[in-house]
C-alpha cells in the first residue's frame, strides 16, 4: 500500500526571465516503509519536489497535480491543517545544518519546540523527550549538549541534531534533502548508517546527487532530469543494469567508474529542449528523440524508463 | 620544483583571550617538475591553507618555500609580483573567481594586458584561441559569469589561468561545486592541459577518489600534519596510517569518532590522529611520532609501523 | 557598461515607487535649472508686505512683502545645489577613503577609530555649535555637511571593501600579477559604485534636512533665499499661527522639503532593489 501518491504533479515558478518549468509532470509513489533515492544534480528539480510535498513553496509558485497522502490530497488542504501534517506527519531534514538550525537558541529547546507544537506535551517533557531525541542520534552526553548553542556542534553533530528535530514527533514519512551535504567521508558515512537505522519501518524520500550515499539507504531509486523522472528501479538494478542514457553517463562519471563525462550540460528549466530533453546529450539520440516527447515504460516489474531505445 | 619545508601557519583568534590554531603544523614536501601532487584530507584539516601559504596570499609563520630554485619567503614584493604568473591558483567556487561585472572575454584578456607587450588584436586572437583549448564558443565571450554555468565558469578560470604561460597550477578542489557529470569534464580537461602544457599540479581536494585520479602521488594530511605521503599505488594497496585507511574504506572504522570531536580542541601533544585511532597506545598520546620512510618516497607519520 | 546601463534602466522602470521618486525630482530640478524663467518676481524685490494670496501673489508676500512663490522657487535652487555638491563631496571623500582603508588593513584599522569618533558624535548639534561661530555663507554649509558627511560612506564603502578584497577573483587577479592599485581601480571601485550611489542619494536627502534645520534656526546665510529661510522668517512672524498666514507662508515650503526627501528616499530604496544581485536575481 502506498503512503504518498503523487500524480501529474507540475510546479512552475514565474520569473523575470521566463517560466522556470522545475517540475514538469511526476507520476511517483511511495509505499510504507520504502526508502526512495531522488537522485539528480543541481537544478533538476529534485528539491523543489520535497518541497511542493510539504507545500513550502513560495506563494506566487503554479502547482498542478496531486499529492495524496493517507487518503488526503496535500495540495488541497488549508494552510491549518498543513500545518499538523508539517513536522507531525512528514519531516523534513534539511540541506544546511549550519543555517537551519537557529544560531541564538539551545539546540536542546530547538528540538523541545517542535515536540511542544505538535504533541501538546509540557515545557518539562518536551525537554526531556528532547534529550531522548539526542540520544537516539548518538550525540554523546546529551543531556549536557542540549543545552548548548548551534555553533558549538560540529557539522556532524549538527547534521544528527537536524536528525533528532526531524524524528522528533515520530514522522511517518521524512523528506531528506542532501543531509550528507558538504559533511567529511568518514562523517558522511555515520550519518547514512544513522539515517538508515532510524527510518526503519517508516518510509523516507532520500533526495541526493549522491549515488553512493543512496545505495547504501535506499530500497528503491528514481532519476531525475530536467524536472521530470527518466528511470525508477530497485537500487541493485540502478547499478547493474541501467537503462536510460543520462543514468549511464552518470554513472560513468563517477570518479571511481572511470570519470567519462557526459557532455554538455543540464538544460535550463526555462528553455527545455523539445522532444526527449536529453537528446542534445545523448549518444543514441534518432530523429525521433528531437521531436517525440518519450513516454514512462515500465520494462520489467519495478523497472521503468523514459527512452524510446526501449519501445 | 617546489620544495616545502617544515611549513607552518598559525592562526590566533581572540582579542582578549589569544588562541592560536595551528592550521598547518609542520609539512614538507616536495613536487617534481611535471608532476601532479594530490592533496586529500577532510575539510579544517589545513590543505587549503598550504595552498595559499605556497603562493604567499597568505604569509606562513614559519618554514621554507623553494619554488624552481627561488627562496619565496625572502622574495621582495616586486619580485613575488613578477614570479606570481608563473604559479597560478584554481579555486572552488568558479563562480567567485570571476568579477561579476567582467565579461568573459575580459577576464580572459586581462593577465595579457597586465602582461604587455600584445596589441589589441593580438589579445583577442590569443582569447578565441584559449577559449578553444578549454572548450568554450566564441560565443560566450560577451557573456557575464552569472548567466554561465559552474563548469563553463570553470573552464573560464582555467582559460585565464593558462593565459599567463604558468609552470606550477593549484587546484584547491576545482570541481567540488560541480555536479558529477559536469566534474568528469573538468577533470578530464585538467588532465589533458596538463599533458598540453607542461604543467605541474598540486591537486587539493577531500574526494580520495577525484585525487586517484588526476595525482602522480598523494599527501594525506590530518588536523595541520601529512601523515602520509607516497604513490597513488602506495597509498591505495599499501597504506599504512590508520587514517589512510579510514579514507579509503570510511564505512569500515572511527565508531567512536563523535565522542573525540569533543575533544578537538584539548588536544595538544602527542600524535594528532590519537584520539581517533583504533590502534592507539597510551605511548602515542604523549610523544610526538616522527615522518618514517617505509618505502622509497613512501612516509608515514606513525610510530607502530616502524 | 552599456549593456549594463540598459538593464539597470529596464529593472528601473519596472519599480512604481522609483518612478514616482524620479518624477517628483526632475520636477524640483527643473525648476531649480528655470527659476529665473518660472518665478514671476523677483524673490529679493519687496512689494506690499504681509498680503493673502491674491492674483498678483499667489502665494501672498511675506513679512518684508517679498513674493512667496519665488521665493519658493528660488529655494529650490539653494537647497538642490547644497544638497547635491555637498553629497557628491563627501561620497568622493568617503568612498576614496573607505577603498583605501578597507583595502589596507593596518591604515583601516586606525582610520576607522578616527571614522568612529566622528560618527559617535551627535551630528547635528554639532553642526549646529559649528554654524552658530562660523559666518553663514552657502560653501560655509556645504563645508560643513562635507565634513560631517563623509565618515558615513567611508564606512559603509570600507566595509564592503573588506567583503570584496577576500573574493576569490581578487586573489585570482592578484596571481595573475596585478598590483594594488590596479586590482582597487578596476575590480574593486566598479563593483562599489552601486553602493556609492545609493549612499550619496541618501546623503543628498540628509542635507536637504540638515539644510533647512539651519536655517530654519537662523544659522544660514541670510541673503539667500532656501527653503530653511522661509520657514525661519515665517516661523518668527509674531502672528503666523493664530492668523491664516501659516497656510501659505509656512505649508508650502515645509511640503517642499518633505517631498523632495520622499523622493530622494523612493529613488533610494529603487535603486537599493535594483543594485542588491540577491534582490534582484530571485530564482528558485
Amino acid at each position: 500500500m502506498s503512503l504518498l501518491t503523487i500524480t501529474h504533479l507540475k510546479v512552475h515558478f514565474p520569473t523575470q526571465d521566463g517560466m522556470v518549468k522545475a517540475i514538469d509532470t511526476i507520476d511517483l509513489e511511495i509505499a510504507n516503509s520504502e526508502r526512495l533515492g531522488l537522485i539528480g544534480e543541481t537544478g533538476c528539480g529534485k528539491t523543489v519536489l520535497g518541497m511542493s510535498i510539504i507545500r513550502l513553496l513560495q506563494p506566487s509558485t503554479k502547482i498542478e497535480g496531486e499529492i495524496w497522502y493517507k487518503g488526503k490530497d496535500l495540495l488541497k488542504l488549508s494552510e491549518g491543517e498543513m500545518r499538523k501534517i508539517r513536522g507531525k506527519e512528514i519531516a523534513m531534514i534539511l540541506q544546511n545544518p549550519t543555517t537551519s538550525l537557529n544560531p541564538v537558541l539551545k539546540v536542546g529547546d530547538q528540538i523541545a519546540e517542535a515536540i511542544q507544537l505538535h504533541q501538546g506535551l509540557d515545557k518539562r517533557a518536551a525537554r526531556e523527550k528532547a534529550v531522548e531525541m539526542l540520544e537516539s542520534v548518538k550525540i554523546p552526553s546529551p543531556d549536557k549538549r542540549a543545552n548548548e548553542y548551534p555553533h558549538e556542534f560540529s557539522g556532524g553533530m549538527k547534521e544528527r541534531a537536524m536528525i533528532a528535530m526531524g524524528l522528533a514527533c515520530n514522522p511517518s514519512l521524512i523528506i531528506a534533502d542532501e543531509p550528507t551535504k558538504g559533511l567529511d567521508v568518514t562523517i558522511k558515512m555515520q550519518i547514512v548508517k544513522l539515517l538508515k537505522e532510524v527510518s526503519r519501518r517508516k518510509s523516507m524520500l532520500f533526495i541526493t546527487h549522491d549515488l553512493g550515499v543512496a545505495t547504501q539507504i535506499c530500497d528503491n531509486i528514481a532519476v531525475m532530469y530536467a524536472g521530470e523522472l527518466v528511470e525508477y528501479a530497485k537500487t541493485e538494478d540502478v547499478f547493474k543494469n541501467p537503462l536510460h542514457p543520462y543514468t549511464q553517463g552518470f554513472l560513468n562519471s563517477l570518479p571511481n567508474m572511470g570519470l567519462k563525462p557526459i557532455r554538455g550540460m543540464s538544460p535550463s528549466l526555462i528553455d527545455l529542449p523539445s522532444g526527449c530533453r536529453f537528446h542534445p546529450r545523448c549518444d543514441h539520440a534518432s530523429a525521433k528523440c528531437t521531436i517525440e516527447h518519450p513516454p514512462m515504460v515500465e520494462i520489467e516489474k519495478g523497472h521503468s524508463v523514459r527512452c524510446f531505445l526501449y519501445t | 620544483m617546489i620544495e616545502v619545508e617544515n611549513l607552518k601557519k598559525y592562526f590566533s583568534t581572540g582579542i582578549l583571550r589569544k588562541r592560536h590554531i595551528k592550521a598547518v603544523n609542520g609539512v614538507s614536501f616536495q613536487i617534481e617538475r611535471g608532476e601532479t601532487l594530490g592533496l586529500v584530507g577532510e575539510s579544517g584539516c589545513g590543505k587549503t591553507t598550504i595552498g595559499r601559504s605556497l603562493l604567499r596570499l597568505i604569509e606562513p609563520t614559519a618554514g621554507k618555500i623553494i619554488f624552481d630554485g627561488i627562496d619565496l619567503l625572502h622574495l621582495k614584493k616586486k619580485e613575488l609580483r613578477r614570479l606570481r604568473p608563473r604559479m597560478q591558483m584554481i579555486f572552488q567556487d568558479p563562480d567567485a573567481s570571476l568579477n561579476p561585472r567582467m565579461k568573459i572575454g575580459d577576464s580572459i584578456a586581462e593577465p595579457l594586458k597586465l602582461q604587455g607587450g600584445l596589441n589589441k588584436v593580438e589579445i583577442k586572437e590569443k582569447v578565441s584561441e584559449l577559449i578553444e583549448t578549454v572548450g568554450l564558443n566564441p560565443e560566450h565571450v560577451n557573456r557575464y559569469p552569472y548567466q554561465l554555468s559552474g563548469g563553463q565558469n570553470q573552464r573560464v578560470v582555467l582559460a585565464r589561468v593558462l593565459a599567463v604561460n604558468p609552470d606550477f597550477i593549484i587546484a584547491d578542489e576545482p570541481t567540488s561545486s560541480l555536479d558529477v557529470s559536469v566534474q568528469a569534464q573538468i577533470l578530464n580537461l585538467m588532465n589533458h592541459l596538463k599533458r598540453e602544457f607542461d604543467l605541474t599540479l598540486l591537486f587539493i581536494s577531500h574526494d580520495l577518489e577525484v585525487v586517484r585520479h588526476m595525482s602522480d602521488r598523494i599527501a594525506v594530511m590530518y588536523r595541520g600534519k601529512i601523515v602520509e605521503i607516497g604513490s597513488v599505488n602506495e597509498i591505495f594497496e599499501d597504506a599504512k596510517h590508520p587514517y589512510t585507511n579510514t579514507l579509503i574504506s570510511p564505512a569500515s572504522s572511527l565508531e567512536d569518532q563523535l565522542i573525540f570531536e569533543d575533544m578537538k580542541d584539548a588536544w595538544d601533544s602527542g600524535c594528532v590522529f590519537y584520539p581517533r585511532c583504533p590502534f592507539n597506545t597510551v605511548i602515542c598520546s604523549k610523544k610526538e611520532p616522527e615522518m618514517v620512510e617505509i618505502g622509497k618516497g613512501h612516509w608515514v607519520l606513525c610510530d607502530r609501523v616502524t | 557598461m552599456i549593456e549594463d546601463t540598459i538593464a539597470f534602466l529596464k529593472g528601473y522602470k519596472n519599480s512604481v515607487i522609483g518612478l514616482v521618486g524620479l518624477g517628483i525630482l526632475i520636477f524640483f530640478v527643473v525648476v531649480a535649472i528655470f527659476a529665473p524663467y518660472i518665478a514671476p518676481y523677483d524673490p529679493h524685490e519687496m512689494y506690499k508686505p504681509v498680503r493673502h494670496p491674491n492674483s498678483d501673489h499667489l502665494l501672498g508676500t511675506n513679512h518684508i512683502g517679498q513674493d512667496i512663490l519665488s521665493e519658493l522657487i528660488y529655494g529650490t535652487r539653494v537647497s538642490l545645489f547644497i544638497a547635491f555638491i555637498s553629497s557628491i563631496i563627501a561620497s568622493y571623500i568617503g568612498t576614496s577613503l573607505g577603498l583605501i582603508a578597507g583595502y589596507f588593513e593596518k591604515f583601516g584599522f586606525f582610520f576607522m577609530r578616527i571614522v568612529d569618533g566622528f560618527l559617535a558624535i551627535p551630528r547635528l548639534p554639532l553642526i549646529i555649535v559649528i554654524a552658530a561661530f562660523m559666518r553663514p555663507s552657502i560653501w560655509n554649509l556645504i563645508f560643513i555637511f562635507v565634513f560631517f558627511g563623509w565618515p558615513f560612506t567611508a564606512r559603509i564603502i570600507r566595509s564592503e571593501v573588506l567583503s570584496l578584497r577576500n573574493r576569490p577573483y581578487v586573489d585570482a587577479v592578484r596571481m595573475l600579477g596585478a598590483g594594488n592599485f590596479y586590482i582597487l581601480c578596476r575590480h574593486i571601485l566598479p563593483n562599489v559604485i552601486p553602493l556609492v550611489v545609493v549612499q550619496l542619494i541618501m546623503e543628498a536627502s540628509h542635507v536637504v534636512l540638515a539644510e533647512a534645520s539651519l536655517s530654519f534656526l537662523g544659522l544660514g546665510d541670510p541673503t539667500t533665499k532656501s527653503w530653511g529661510m522661509i520657514l525661519h522668517y515665517a516661523f518668527e512672524y509674531p502672528t503666523i499661527f493664530i492668523s491664516d498666514l501659516w497656510k501659505w507662508w509656512m505649508l508650502p515650503a515645509g511640503l517642499c522639503i518633505t517631498f523632495t526627501i520622499l523622493s530622494l528616499t523612493f529613488i533610494g530604496y529603487a535603486l537599493e532593489d535594483l543594485v542588491n544581485p540577491r534582490l534582484r536575481r530571485e530564482i528558485l
